[in-house]
């Protein structure tokens, strides 16, 4: 486990936002099986976090929860993307990308741009 | 790379709201949280499960991997109310419950507090305007009253002729100046009105350094036995008698 990555703080809730468009409507074991997937494995998820992390951002109005039935017919509570939370991803995405552009060009060997 | 993203203020605020709102009911039962995460739990075996582990293996890997029931469902209810104001909300209830059962001493509680902050506010507006807000003169400190001691009066007054050679006598004092207290009766301005006043010396105002609203303050010789009377009216006075006026005080 020591060569997985853990989550950088303020990145789940963008995961997880990017999860729910890709997938629609999804349960937190769904989400979280969905993010290691994405990674590659190469994340290490510890479930905890994803929990508190997705009651902030119900209570932030960027998802709302539904029970319904699992797959496995199991009960589960399923959260989809709310028009808030869309615009939220949006603009999360807008500035992700702006700052790992930024310190990309600070990593990227030294060239007249 | 803590906060690459920043936070808004009105989804901070909402979310706040939310909480608030939690302690009074409008808030996921502590049951949904215990529902949620079980079935997470359940979820989670199934696949370990079928990944071919033991039922007892599978739990145990689940468990660790959301990192202890209890723990999370701790932090979620955390996250679901505001924790400081669900304690202090617990404390007040318990203290009118306890309050309510002796009304006895419930009452020797409300009014020895009553009386500690009722001193306490007297005093405080004491300190406040002696100590902390002393005249709002300049220099204050320099500032001295000086009578004449005669046989039968300690302080007694001094005559305005007295007065004048104590001034052009003076050695020991930057300036001096005299007043004296008189009524006056206002007439000819509608209801005649009496008002209370004082005769000063010309150098009363400009020893306290106080400046008029408008117009200006006696001349040096206007104090000068035999002259006109001269007067200086308040910014009461003039708006209560003459209406409201540029800046308004100050006329003859």
């Amino acid at each position: 486990m020591s060569d997985k990555t853990d989550i950088w703080q303020g990145t789940l809730a963008l995961m997880v936002l990017k999860t729910l468009e890709t997938m629609g409507p999804q349960h937190g074991y769904g989400i979280a099986r969905r993010i290691e997937q994405t990674s590659g494995d190469r994340l290490s998820l510890n479930y905890g976090t994803l929990y508190p992390a997705l009651l902030k951002l119900e209570q932030e109005g960027a998802i709302a929860s539904e029970w319904g039935m699992s797959d496995n017919n199991r009960k589960a509570k399923f959260y989809r993307l709310t028009r808030v939370g869309r615009r939220q991803l949006e603009q999360e995405t807008r500035s992700w990308e702006q700052a790992t552009a930024i310190v990309a060009r600070f990593l990227s060997p030294a060239e007249e741009t | 790379m803590r906060r690459l993203i920043p936070h808004s203020p009105t989804r901070n605020l909402r979310a706040f709201w939310i909480r608030l709102l939690g302690l009074f009911g409008a808030r996921r039962s502590h049951h949904e949280i215990a529902a949620e995460l079980d079935s997470h739990l359940q979820m989670h075996i199934d696949d370990n499960l079928r990944a071919g582990m033991t039922q007892k293996e599978a739990r145990r890997q689940a468990l660790i991997q959301l990192g202890g029931m209890e723990q999370t469902q701790q932090t979620l209810r955390e996250r679901n109310t505001l924790p400081w104001a669900e304690t202090l909300a617990q404390d007040l209830r318990f203290a009118v419950r306890q309050l309510r059962k002796s009304p006895g001493f419930a009452a020797v509680v409300i009014t020895t507090l009553a009386l500690g902050i009722g001193v306490n506010t007297a005093l405080f507006s004491i300190v406040n305007t002696v100590l902390l807000h002393p005249i709002a003169l300049p220099r204050p400190a320099e500032l001295v009253a000086v009578d004449a001691s005669k046989p039968n009066f300690e302080r007694g007054s001094i005559s305005y002729p007295n007065f004048r050679d104590w001034q052009r006598d003076n050695r020991s004092f930057s300036a001096l100046a005299v007043f004296r207290h008189h009524g006056f009766l206002l007439t000819g301005t509608g209801e005649s009105e009496r008002l209370h006043g004082e005769y000063v010396s010309s150098s009363l105002f400009p020893l306290l350094e106080v400046k008029p609203v408008l117009g200006r303050l006696f001349a040096p010789d206007e104090d000068e036995i035999g002259r006109g009377p001269v007067v200086l009216i308040g910014q009461g006075l003039w708006a209560r008698k003459f209406g409201p006026i540029p800046g308004s005080s100050a006329a003859r």
